[in-house]
């Protein structure tokens, strides 16, 4: 992911255009997600048995 | 009695103290103020600092007391509270710039229950980490807070300040917030008594919750297990204003003699893994006492702890929707750190958000069946002691604290030992839901087998004449 990427993907959805500087500090934080993004994506959460998804400590 | 005895009273032997005549209100409040007065600017312990209401206050008890009024359970007990619970009428900020001037209007409900208990809850509202966002209390706004046992590293966070000054001996306690281990990691840190409650069992209401209140909590931070167990059972009941309270309450469970018969689980998966040579040394000696001492220790292996790691999605987003507004009108009032974080999470995809919270549900199950197992899990609270202030390392992951927020079940960390450089480790004890009193029970025992002394060294000297 370079600047330039995030830079597109900002246009395409939250429209903030933030100066380039901004921009450099948000990336190392995108990174960040975008390497769990690839894990999460890897595991097979759609067919899960328990996918139904409730407040945490939901042992109620 | 001195300033410095005073202060070195637990809750329970102040409340004692007071009730019996030995101490007044407004002597303890004074002592707690003569003692603020020495290091609440050079630790940056507090947001808002408001003495004098905190004596007007103690005068009023006094008075009531004289006048023979019913006291209540914490009648004259100073008890901080941390800058993002509200009490009426002072200036509640979370340890940010975008809420500086930020008034509270109405008591947070554990306030309330504190001020029906005639605690002294008005000597101000202690420092934390930024929106309670990081775990360090490194606030570029309010100050460093600084570690009462060396004041060149990081208390912990979030709620840092309030840790700093239950163990200055000021104030006897403090109301700190836990989403991700901001209760116990503190405590782990400065050598105290950190609990975390089961989710639903402690009002929210009043609570400036930026991030996600399905994993938030208001708990105490003590200098003893005894004085936990007195605040939970002070602070607990469900509150219909707060949809995440919950009208099922923990069950009574009297003080134990001894671990015979308890089942203590030992996770060897994450929990233990990664740490410190001396944070393992002096947990691994704690789970040997626990054995001497009659416990069954169960050597326990998860499955679905590792994936919490990458369920960073989730976290990113929880808080977007509460500071999206600041964000786009004053982002300069945001530190970088905080500013930049949160700016990253708007372009998360829903769709990955819902693998994240899929994740976190999956742990949730684990964890519930584990712990029917088991009476409790043991291992330590913070991977290792207080790092460095500015120290990049610092803002190390919550690993070993927050899966039990995600889980909803009660945990609490206690003071285990120190490291050869003098630093407290916390150790930590998970129970099933709502078994909050059998966890104290077992922590009591676990306390007395390792009787720490919790008077950092800069006030042991005054407490010892």
């Amino acid at each position: 992911m370079d600047l330039a990427t995030l830079k597109q993907i900002d246009a395409l959805t939250a429209g903030n255009t933030y100066d380039d500087a901004t921009f450099e500090k948000i990336l190392p934080n995108f990174q960040l997600y975008l390497e769990a993004r690839e894990k999460l994506r890897a595991l097979p959460l759609g067919d899960i048995k328990s996918a139904m998804v409730m407040l945490a400590g939901g042992v109620r | 009695m001195t300033n410095d005895e005073i202060r070195s009273l637990s809750v329970v032997e102040l409340r004692d103290a007071i009730a019996t005549g030995r101490v007044t209100a407004e002597a303890a409040t004074l002592a707690a103020i003569e003692q603020a007065a020495r290091f609440k600017d050079s630790h940056a312990l507090f947001v808002t600092y408001t003495p004098d209401r905190a004596l007007a206050d103690a005068q009023a008890a006094d008075a009531a007391q004289a006048a023979g009024k019913p006291l209540g359970p914490l009648h004259g007990v100073p008890i901080t509270i941390k800058d993002n619970i509200d009490v009426a009428g002072v200036r509640v900020t979370s340890g940010s710039k975008v809420l500086a001037n930020r008034m509270a209007t109405e008591d947070a409900t554990v306030v309330a229950k504190l001020k029906a208990a005639g605690a002294i809850v008005t000597m101000g509202q202690t420092n934390m980490h930024e929106m309670a966002a990081g775990g360090t209390s490194t606030n570029v706004h309010y100050g460093a807070v600084r570690n009462p046992w060396d004041p060149e590293r990081i208390p912990g966070g979030s709620s840092g300040g309030a840790a700093a000054c239950v163990s200055l001996h000021i104030g006897h306690a403090a109301l700190g917030t836990d989403a991700g281990g901001s209760v116990r990691g503190p405590a782990s840190l400065c050598g105290l008594v950190g609990l975390k409650q089961t989710h639903g069992l402690v009002s929210l209401k009043g609570l400036v919750a930026a991030a996600n209140w399905s994993v938030d909590h208001i708990g105490p931070l003590t200098r003893d297990v005894e004085d936990a167990k007195l605040l939970l059972h002070l602070l607990q009941g469900y509150d219909p204003a707060d949809p995440e309270s919950n009208p099922k309450t923990a069950e009574p469970h009297p003080p134990l003699a001894g671990l015979k018969g308890v089942r203590v689980g030992v996770p060897e998966t994450v929990f233990w893994e990664g740490l410190d040579p001396e944070v393992e040394h002096t947990c691994r000696a704690t789970v040997a006492l626990m054995a001497e001492a009659g416990a069954e220790i169960v050597p326990l292996t998860l499955e679905t702890i590792g994936l919490l790691t990458i369920s960073r999605p989730a976290s990113m987003v929880d808080s977007l929707v509460f500071h999206e507004p600041y964000l786009r009108e004053h982002p300069e009032d945001y530190g970088e750190e905080l500013r930049h974080r949160l700016m990253a999470s708007q372009y998360v995809l829903a769709s990955d958000y819902v693998r994240a919270l899929r994740v976190r549900r999956l742990w949730t199950e684990e964890c519930t069946q584990v712990l029917h197992t088991v009476d409790v899990m043991a291992m330590p609270t913070r991977s290792a002691p207080a790092h460095l202030i500015g120290d990049p390392a610092a803002s190390q992951p919550l690993s070993n604290t927050s899966p039990f927020n995600q889980a909803g079940v009660p945990a609490i960390s206690l003071p285990a030992g120190l490291t050869t450089g003098g630093l407290p480790v916390g150790f930590q004890l998970v129970a099933p839901a709502w078994q909050d009193y059998r966890l104290l029970a077992i922590a009591g025992v676990v306390e007395r087998l390792i009787g720490f002394d919790t008077t950092p060294p800069v006030i042991r000297t005054a407490v010892a004449v």
